[in-house]
C-alpha cells in the first residue's frame, strides 16, 4: 500500500481536507480488505478457531466422546502434571528438540555453506535434490521404513557389523535406553533437508560483494561463515527453528508408526498420548487438557524465539 | 507460520493509531464471541442418542420379502468371513442386500462409537466395548426380538451371555448382541516342519511339556515363540496363561465386571512369572517389542519360529502358500489333567445400531446367524462351531486338517467349560496399560507382582469412572 503524502507547502485547510479524505478512503480500503479475507476467515474460524475453543471446553469435562459429560473442573489439568506418563511425554518432546532442531540446523549450516561453493554446477543440483528428498516422503512412510532399517537384522545393524562394531548392534526401537534417540534420528533425517534448502535460499540472497570484501580483508572460510553467512541467515534460521521445534513438540506420525510410544512409555510423546487418551481410552476431556497444555508450551517456547530472530 | 514479517510500508506509521484501535476492537470481538460460544455450549455430548429408539417393543419378523439394504460394519481382517455371511443371507433372502463397510482392523474400535452416534450409522456392528455402547444408548435392546424369534431357547446360553448387559456388567440381563454360536480357537499354532525337528510327537499335555519343547527348540537355534509386542500382542499368550492359572471363571469375572473380581491374586502373579521366565530364557526374538502383527505373520509363515500364540482368525490372513505347513492345538492346562482354558468371542453374534432405520430387517439377519448355513460360513473361515458332530470330535491331536484341529481344540475347551475373554476387554484403559506393561516385562523393567498390581489399579480406576 503506497500513500501520497501531501506536499509540505500546501495550506493548512487543504492539508486537513486532504488528510481526512485520505483517512476515509483508507478506512474504506481497510474494510474492503477484510471483505476479501472473509471467506478464508470463515474457514479459519470454523475449522481452526472453533475446534480450539471446543477443546478448551472439553478439557473441563469427563467425557467419552459420545454420552453425557460431567463437569470436573481442573481435574484433567492436575492429571497432566501428576500422571507420570503424561509428564514424561512432555519431557520426551523437549528431548526430541535436540534431534528435530539442533542437529538438523547444525548439519544444514555446514551443508549449505559447502553447497554455496559448488552452486550452479551439476553436482550442486544433484546434492540439493538428494538432500531435499526426505522432505517429500511423508513422515508416516518414513516411520515405517525406518522400523525396517532399525530392526534386528536391518540396515543399521548390518552396517555396524560390517564396520566391526557388531557389539553395538541391537534392536534399536525395542531397546529401552536407545529407542527415543533412535526415533529422534528419524526426525533429524526428515528435517535436515528442509533446513538446508531454506538456508541455501537465504545464502543466495546474501550480497556476493560482502564475501569478496571479507576475503580482501583476509577472512578465511570460517571467519566468512561467522561474519557474513550467519548474520545474513538470521531470518531463515528463525524459520527453521520455529518449524522444527513445533515439529518436535507436536510430533505424532513418526513416533506413532515407529513405536506407538513403546517400549513401555519410553518414546511416549504428547501427540501419541493425546491420541491414546482420546481414541483408545475414550477420555476426550483428559486428552483435550493435555492438548491444551501442549499448545501453551509450544507458544511459550516459540514466542520468545520469534522475538529473538526478528530483524532489528 | 508464526513468523512475522516487519512491514516497512509508509502507510503503517500513518495508520498505526487506527490499526491499533481496529486490532483492539477485533480482539475484543473475538474474545467476546469466544466467551459467548463457551457459555452458550451446554455440556458436550448431552442428549445424543436420545432421538433413537434404543428399546423397540413392537417388532416385525415378517420382513424377509421386503426389499431392503443393510450395512454391516466390518474390520478388514474379517472381510472375507463377513462377506461370506452377507452372501449366504442374500442367497436365502434375495430381496435383501447386505453391504459391507470396511475399516482397518486397528481403527475399527476407534471409529465405531463415533459412527454409531452419527446420522450415517451402519445397521449391524460387532462392538468390543459393549458396556460403553449400551451406556451411551448406541445399541438396540434386543429383548423383543429375542422373544419373537426364540433365540434364548435355541442358542446355547453361554453363547448369548457375553451379549447381555445389566447394571453396567456383562453376562446377564437384557440382550444387546445376539446370533448363533461360533468362535475362534485361541491357542498354540505351530510350524509342522520345526515341530518335527524338535521331536514334538504329541500335543503337549501341560504347560511344562510345552516349555520343554521350547527349551529343545532354543537349543537347536530355533526361536521358540513368534510374537509381536509393539502392539502388545504377547497379550494373547499372557491371557492364555492367566486363564490357565486363575481358572477361566475368575478371569471372566474381571472382564464382565463382577463385584469383587480382582486380578491381584497369587495365581495371576504365577502366570506373569511364567511369561517372565520364558522371556528371560530367550524364547522370544530379541526385537519382539518392535514387531507388529503384520511382521509377526511374516515371521511365522517364513519359518522364523516354532510356536505362535494366536487366534484362528489368522487363517484368513496368513499366506496361502503356508497352508498345510502349520497346525494348532489348544493351550495345555497348567497341570496334568487340569482344565483347558482359552479366550474366545462369539463371532456369530452382532449388535444392531440404535439409530438404524432397518431394525426389523437387521434382526432377521441376526436370526439367520443361528442357522446351520451361517455356522458353515464360520467354520469355513477358521472359526469353530459347536455342531452336533463337533461335540463328539476327537481329542486335540497333531494330525488331521487345520479345520479339524480348530474344531477339536474348541470342543476340548468347551467340554471343560473353559472359555474366558481378554483382560483388555474389561475396559479400554486396561488395554492401553497392558500393552505398556507387557513391553516393560519383555525389557525386564517390571516385576510380575508389580505388573499385576498396576493392571489391577488401572482396572479399578476404570470401573470407578464408568
Amino acid at each position: 500500500m503506497r500513500l501520497t503524502t501531501p506536499p509540505a507547502t500546501v495550506q493548512e485547510e487543504g492539508a486537513t481536507a486532504a488528510r481526512s479524505r485520505t483517512r476515509r478512503r483508507l478506512r474504506a480500503r481497510r474494510w474492503a480488505g477484510w471483505l476479501f479475507a472473509l471467506p478464508a476467515l470463515a474457514f479459519y474460524g470454523v475449522f481452526n478457531f472453533r475446534p480450539v475453543l471446543m477443546s478448551i471446553q472439553y478439557s473441563f469435562y469427563d467425557w467419552d466422546g459420545v454420552g453425557a459429560a460431567t463437569w470436573v473442573g481442573l481435574k484433567n489439568y492436575t492429571e497432566v502434571f501428576t500422571d507420570h506418563e503424561q509428564l514424561t511425554s512432555l519431557l520426551h518432546a523437549f528431548y526430541l528438540i535436540v534431534f528435530f532442531t539442533v542437529l538438523p540446523l547444525t548439519l544444514a549450516l555446514i551443508t549449505a555453506s559447502v553447497l554455496r561453493e559448488i552452486q550452479g554446477r551439476f553436482t550442486g543440483a544433484l546434492a540439493r535434490t538428494l538432500l531435499f528428498l526426505p522432505q517429500i516422503i511423508p513422515g508416516a512412510a518414513a516411520g515405517v521404513a525406518w522400523t525396517w532399517m532399525y530392526s534386528d537384522n536391518g540396515v543399521v545393524n548390518q552396517f555396524l557389523h560390517a564396520i566391526g562394531l557388531g557389539s553395538l548392534a541391537r534392536p534399536w526401537l525395542a531397546d529401552f535406553t536407545w529407542s527415543l534417540t533412535a526415533v529422534g534420528f528419524i526426525g533429524t533425517w526428515l528435517s535436515t533437508g528442509l533446513c538446508t534448502m531454506l538456508l541455501l535460499a537465504g545464502i543466495g540472497k546474501i550480497d556476493g560483494s560482502l564475501y569478496e570484501a571479507a576475503r580482501i580483508d583476509g577472512a578465511g572460510p570460517i571467519r566468512q561463515f561467522r561474519a557474513v553467512t550467519l548474520p545474513g541467515l538470521r531470518n531463515e534460521i528463525g524459520v527453521c527453528v520455529t518449524i522444527t521445534i513445533i515439529a518436535a513438540l507436536a510430533s505424532f506420525d513418526v513416533v506413532y508408526l515407529a513405536t506407538q510410544g513403546g517400549p513401555g512409555t519410553q518414546t511416549m510423546v504428547p501427540g501419541v498420548a493425546v491420541y491414546n487418551l482420546a481414541f483408545n481410552d475414550n477420555r476426550l476431556g483428559a486428552a483435550s487438557a493435555l492438548a491444551v497444555v501442549l499448545t501453551l508450551i509450544v507458544i511459550a517456547v516459540i514466542a520468545p524465539l520469534q522475538r529473538l530472530f526478528r530483524e532489528k | 507460520m508464526l513468523q512475522q514479517h516487519p512491514t516497512t510500508s509508509p502507510a503503517r506509521s500513518h495508520t498505526s493509531v487506527v490499526g491499533r484501535r481496529l486490532r483492539a476492537t477485533l480482539t475484543a470481538v473475538a474474545a467476546g464471541s469466544a466467551l459467548v460460544t463457551l457459555a452458550a455450549c451446554s455440556a458436550p455430548g448431552s442428549g445424543s442418542g436420545s432421538s433413537a429408539d434404543a428399546t423397540p417393543t413392537a417388532v416385525n419378523t415378517a420382513v424377509g420379502d421386503t426389499p431392503a439394504t443393510l450395512t454391516l460394519f466390518s474390520a478388514a481382517g474379517l472381510q472375507t468371513y463377513e462377506q461370506g455371511l452377507a452372501d449366504a443371507f442374500h442367497a436365502k433372502y434375495p430381496k435383501i442386500k447386505v453391504n459391507l463397510r470396511v475399516e482397518a482392523d486397528n481403527n475399527y474400535n476407534t471409529v465405531l462409537p463415533r459412527l454409531l452416534a452419527s446420522d450415517s450409522t451402519p445397521d449391524i456392528v460387532q462392538p468390543y466395548d459393549l458396556l460403553g455402547g449400551v451406556k451411551d444408548g448406541l445399541l438396540t435392546n434386543l429383548d423383543a426380538y429375542d422373544k419373537a424369534y426364540g433365540w434364548s431357547d435355541k442358542v446355547p446360553a453361554s453363547a448369548l451371555a457375553p451379549g447381555r448387559v445389566s447394571m453396567r456388567t456383562t453376562g446377564a440381563g437384557s440382550l444387546y448382541q445376539a446370533g448363533g454360536s461360533a468362535g475362534p480357537l485361541v491357542g498354540v499354532f505351530y510350524n509342522k516342519e520345526l515341530a518335527s525337528k524338535v521331536g514334538m510327537k504329541s500335543v503337549p499335555a501341560t504347560v511344562a511339556d510345552l516349555e520343554a519343547m521350547m527349551a529343545k527348540a532354543k537349543k537347536q537355534g530355533i526361536t521358540p515363540i513368534v510374537a509381536s509386542n509393539q502392539d502388545g500382542l504377547i497379550g494373547h499368550l499372557y491371557n492364555l496363561l492367566l486363564g490357565d492359572y486363575m481358572g477361566a471363571q475368575k478371569l471372566s469375572d474381571i472382564v464382565y465386571h463382577q463385584p469383587g473380581a480382582t486380578l491381584d491374586t497369587p495365581a495371576a502373579v504365577k502366570a506373569t512369572e511364567t511369561l517372565q521366565k520364558w522371556i528371560k530364557a530367550g524364547y522370544f526374538a530379541s526385537d519382539v517389542n518392535a514387531i507388529n502383527q503384520e511382521a509377526s505373520y511374516g515371521q511365522f509363515t517364513g519359518g522364523k519360529g516354532l510356536f505362535f500364540f494366536q487366534g484362528s482368525w489368522i487363517t484368513q490372513t496368513l499366506d496361502e502358500n503356508f497352508k498345510g505347513k502349520y497346525g494348532v492345538f489348544p493351550m495345555p492346562p497348567a497341570t496334568e489333567g487340569g482344565s483347558y482354558a482359552g479366550m474366545t468371542s462369539n463371532t456369530l453374534a452382532f449388535s444392531i445400531a440404535a439409530r438404524s432405520k432397518h431394525k426389523d430387517t437387521a434382526a432377521l439377519f441376526l436370526n439367520f446367524l443361528t442357522t446351520p448355513e451361517a455356522a458353515k460360513v464360520a467354520v469355513k473361515n477358521g472359526y469353530a462351531a459347536l455342531t452336533d458332530d463337533a461335540k463328539s470330535a476327537a481329542k486335540p491331536s497333531l494330525s488331521g486338517s487345520l479345520t479339524d484341529q480348530i474344531q477339536a481344540g474348541y470342543a476340548a475347551i468347551a467340554a471343560d467349560n473353559g472359555f474366558d475373554s481378554w483382560l483388555q476387554n474389561s475396559a479400554p484403559a486396561v488395554g492401553t496399560k497392558l500393552t505398556q506393561q507387557l513391553q516393560l516385562l519383555v525389557s525386564g523393567k517390571v516385576e510380575p507382582a508389580a505388573m499385576v498390581k498396576t493392571l489391577q489399579s488401572t482396572y479399578a480406576d476404570a470401573l470407578k469412572s464408568s
